[in-house]
């Protein structure tokens, strides 16, 4: 029963793997934010293929309940994984307003600019014809 | 853009800046008083991203406006407008609110203030004299907490932290036009100007209640506000104090 559920695990964190892999082939994911994913994922298959590590490692730290390292870890990494997308998210905010910003003061630009122009095409014409005059 | 450009005493070159988010009720009544009462400034609206007529009834009126295509809130909205000043050189630019609360007739003491101090920012503040709209009872206890901590951090005197009646001279407009805080700006601008190293002047100015609309502030939001500001400032005062140069300015 063990093994099988071993398997499964291994199954589940392989084609999660493969799930990025094909996100980021398919320009879905930038790579930045993907490599935290990969390393999360690998580290999934590196336990599920040796459990044994876990054990291991909970021994050393006198952790009696193996699993409870488990649940750690796991929580550790998405912690951080969510602090990287609100940094993620805090600068694309900036951007966004900064970008807005740029865009209306381009836009008054051009109106003053278009203005100006449509002036000077008028005057050309009236001076046109006060020569043709 | 480049139409009613009057010149004040010394020929400074003074812009108005007029944040607004959906005052179609009050922003033509706004424009008209500045144009009255303070003819030497330039009046630039910034379209906050309204769903309603303001950006018309704005251009119509004769200000030249800003157009945001999406919301920013009033920090994002008022920073385009030092933007403006600074890209095109203006000497001094004001903040007045879109919705009717700040008097134009008053812009000649803040500039008087500023001339004689030598402030890089006059605050209009409601709570020196005590006079005209004053505030509900709770937000004048928020007022009171942020002003207390503003006094403490600075060491300068201030009444009315949130006031967004503010005159702001080349240095502190260079300030502003590189960074200034997005959303409820004013509390931390205060304490941004003095990390660096600018100076600030409150003088006593008499507020109305708004014109139109409705406050942009539920009090849920206050609350939120209140914790977001608090930290924003604590967080500001850990920075190192930094001499402001205008290295970017020629």
């Amino acid at each position: 029963m063990k093994p099988d559920i071993y398997l499964f695990s291994f199954i589940i964190s392989l084609s999660f793997a493969a799930t990025i892999l094909y996100l980021i082939r398919n320009q879905k994911l930038k790579e930045q934010y993907a490599l935290l994913w990969l390393t999360l994922s690998v580290m999934m298959m590196v336990l599920t293929l040796f459990p044994s590590i876990l054990d291991d490692v909970a021994r050393r730290i006198r952790i009696e309940y193996a699993p409870s390292l488990l649940y750690l870890l796991s929580v550790v990494g998405i912690l951080f994984i969510l602090l990287h997308l609100t940094m993620a998210v805090s600068s694309l905010a900036q951007r966004n307003v900064e970008l807005i910003q740029t865009l209306a003061l381009h836009e008054c630009k051009i109106h003053a600019l278009m203005k100006q122009n449509g002036q000077s095409e008028k005057e050309e014409g009236t001076e046109g014809q006060r020569a043709n005059d | 853009m480049f139409h009613h450009r009057h010149h004040h005493l010394n020929h400074d070159k003074i812009l108005a800046i007029v944040p607004a988010y959906n005052e179609e009720e009050g922003i033509e009544q706004v424009i008209a008083s500045l144009q009255k009462y303070a003819p030497y400034a330039d009046i630039l609206v910034v379209n906050d991203g309204s769903t309603d007529d303001t950006r018309l009834l704005a251009e119509n009126a004769g200000a030249a406006v800003l157009h945001l295509c999406s919301n920013l809130g009033i920090g994002g909205a008022v920073q385009t407008g030092y933007r403006y000043a600074a890209e095109y050189g203006y000497d001094y630019a004001v903040q007045i609110d879109g919705d009717g609360q700040h008097d134009p007739a008053d812009l000649a003491k803040l500039l008087c203030c500023m001339r004689k101090t030598g402030a890089d920012m006059v605050v209009g503040s409601r709570f020196i004299e005590k006079e005209g709209f004053q505030s509900t009872f709770a937000r004048k206890l928020g007022i009171d907490l942020l002003g207390g901590l503003v006094t403490r951090l600075t060491g300068k005197r201030i009444t009315d932290p949130t006031s967004g009646y503010r005159l702001c001279n080349r240095r502190a407009i260079a300030l502003f036009a590189q960074q200034y805080p997005t959303d409820y700006p004013e509390v931390e601008a205060l304490v941004m100007l003095d990390n660096c190293q600018l100076s600030f002047q409150e003088i006593p100015v008499v507020m109305k209640e708004r014109q139109g609309g409705v406050s942009s502030i539920s009090p849920l939001q206050s609350i939120y506000y209140m914790c977001k500001v608090i930290l924003a400032i604590l967080m500001m005062k850990t920075r190192k104090k930094k001499m402001w140069e205008m290295s970017h300015e020629t």
